[in-house]
């Protein structure tokens, strides 16, 4: 034991062992940090992937993070609801411009939460108008009577909006709503990467926005087509307004204006549920 | 898995090991196929499944696989719509001190008195019944006779009426385009008394002047049941039970449940 050679050996011994063993910690570190980092981005992804479907369908959205390449443009029969606030250009000008955007998102945030409670979901903001699509994201035998009690729940949780409002003496809303179904073509659209979203179009979505300019002429809030009052049964209230000629239709446009609805179809109960939920951001 | 007590550390270690494993073109297709069945959007069909044959694996083998998973999906509803919390204090038990002083002994027990194996039905005994043909293609596999007795029990229980329930897995059908299983509601509805117009105005309406006030309110609300938002489709449970009482919901539930499995199923063989 008392060789100097031997001593050295020990020591260059244990120096190696130290070594390596301070190389495996740094290691095991590394690891553990990329685990972590390989972990978060999976949940973000995750997280992504499932908002994304909120606003493309599930099958774009399957197809694109598969590696599969671009969706290709396909026919789909939709319902579209178009929503305008009615004089609201007016109001922004006497208005502070941060309480207009404030009044104007919490108007957005109610609507989407309604929409979304009865299978649609909005494509488009413009303004203060918004355009919601029923049966685009995903199958659904039952769009038009979801776009009709969707529409028929706005209307509710505007009221209740305006009383929220008066209650603060701030302006109340009003709004003019146009509902039409018929095959659109649905595909991801744009001017350019940046751009590009997934959004449909065809005529039925002109018939719907005119239909929606047809509630000022007819001095009601919710119009829908004859396409659409097919799909209805009596639990609708609905009358027959005069046929217009617009913009674009070799025919007058017939519409009819959805009064109400007798007996349960739409709780108000779940909506405000889903008013709480998507309040708390959950999913 | 969640409910059971498995932490996410487990289950992002189960999800990591399926993203990294060294799988052939064969595993990846089945586990591509499991996840497809599970969601569903866009529903898988019967050429999913003669695929997978195609490529290797015997018709019972991804029978299993997708019984496996509809039960999964029958799972997944009864926790969501009951909004149980996880039973983190269970895990932790296993996990902890007790758990691993116990554990083998338990493994050991366990083994020396393995489950009973249900009995393994043939085609024709697991056809009879609701929803026959769609359990019948489960032929071989113990877990047919699960099926085939909870499909039974389901239908056998007073709580809410036969005419109901198959009218919910009607709409469970129609959400998900699945023809067959419609067909075998709407056999059950006609055995109720239902004519074939009275059926379809039931479908396009979603409402029928056969079913009570109380009944008519899981309609609409079993559709939610296919696709949904978590926080949604909890606060719509939560608020449907107020109305129709604690023995319909827990009922409903397990229909709404065992339909969605069913169906899917079903879906694989149009």
């Amino acid at each position: 034991m008392s060789d100097p050679a031997v001593v050295w050996l020990l020591a260059a011994m244990l120096a190696l062992v130290a070594v390596l063993g301070a190389v495996a910690l740094v290691l095991r570190h590394r690891a553990r940090q990329l685990q972590r980092l390989l972990a978060v981005s999976q949940d973000k992804l995750e997280q992504l992937q499932r908002q994304f479907e909120h606003f493309v369908p599930a099958d774009v959205v399957e197809q694109l993070t598969g590696g599969r390449g671009i969706f290709a443009p396909q026919r789909r029969a939709a319902t579209m609801l178009f929503a305008d606030l009615r004089g609201f250009t007016a109001l922004c000008d006497r208005l502070d411009p941060a309480m207009a955007v404030d009044i104007l998102n919490e108007y957005f945030r109610r609507m989407n939460a309604v929409i979304t409670c009865h299978h649609g979901h909005i494509n488009e903001l413009v303004g203060d108008g918004l355009l919601a699509l029923f049966g685009a994201l995903e199958r659904n035998p039952w769009q038009e009577r979801d776009a009709v009690l969707a529409a028929l729940e706005m209307r509710a949780e505007l009221a209740r909006y305006n009383e929220e409002l008066r209650a603060k003496s701030l302006p109340e809303l009003r709004f003019g709503i146009g509902i039409h179904g018929g095959e659109v073509v649905a595909g991801v659209m744009g001017a350019g990467a940046a751009l590009n979203k997934f959004t449909v179009t065809g005529d039925p979505i002109n018939v719907a926005s005119r239909v929606e300019g047809l509630t000022s002429v007819h001095k009601v809030d919710l119009l829908i087509t004859e396409e659409v009052r097919s799909a209805l049964d009596e639990q609708f209230r609905l009358r027959r307004m005069p046929a217009i000629q617009v913009k674009g239709k070799p025919e007058p446009i017939v519409t009819y204006y959805v009064e109400g609805i007798s007996g349960p179809g739409s709780p108000a109960s779940s909506v405000q549920g889903a008013l709480a939920a998507h309040a708390d951001k959950v999913t | 898995m969640k409910i059971l007590g498995y932490s996410e550390s487990f289950l992002r270690r189960i999800e990591q090991d399926a993203t990294f494993a060294e799988l052939d073109d064969k595993e990846r297709a089945f586990i591509s196929f499991c996840r497809s069945l599970a969601r569903s959007r866009p529903r898988p069909m019967k050429a999913d499944y003669e695929a997978l044959v195609a490529s290797g694996f015997a018709p019972l083998v991804v029978s299993e696989m997708a019984m496996l998973i509809a039960l999964g999906c029958y799972y997944n509803r009864i926790g969501i719509l009951i909004a149980c919390p996880p039973e983190l204090a269970f895990e932790r038990v296993a996990n902890g001190f007790v758990g691993r002083l116990m554990g083998p002994v338990m493994r050991m027990v366990m083994a020396m008195r393995p489950p009973a194996q249900p009995p393994t039905l043939d085609a024709a005994t697991l056809s009879d019944g609701p929803f026959g043909t769609i359990v019948a293609t489960l032929a071989g596999l113990p877990g047919a006779t699960i099926f085939r007795t909870a499909l039974d029990g389901a239908f056998a229980s007073a709580v809410l009426p036969r005419s109901v329930k198959a009218l919910m897995f009607a709409v469970v059908a129609r959400t998900l385009g699945c023809r067959i299983s419609e067909i075998e509601a709407r056999k059950l509805l006609v055995a109720e008394g239902f004519s074939d117009d009275e059926i379809d105005s039931a479908l396009l309406t979603l409402r029928s002047p056969r079913l009570s006030q109380r009944d008519a309110r899981l309609i609409p609300w079993v559709r939610n049941t296919v696709y949904y938002q978590t926080a949604m489709v909890q606060q719509q449970t939560a608020t449907l039970a107020t109305e129709i009482g604690d023995a319909a919901i827990l009922e409903a539930i397990g229909v709404a449940a065992l339909a969605n499995a069913t169906v899917r199923l079903a879906m694989l063989l149009e």
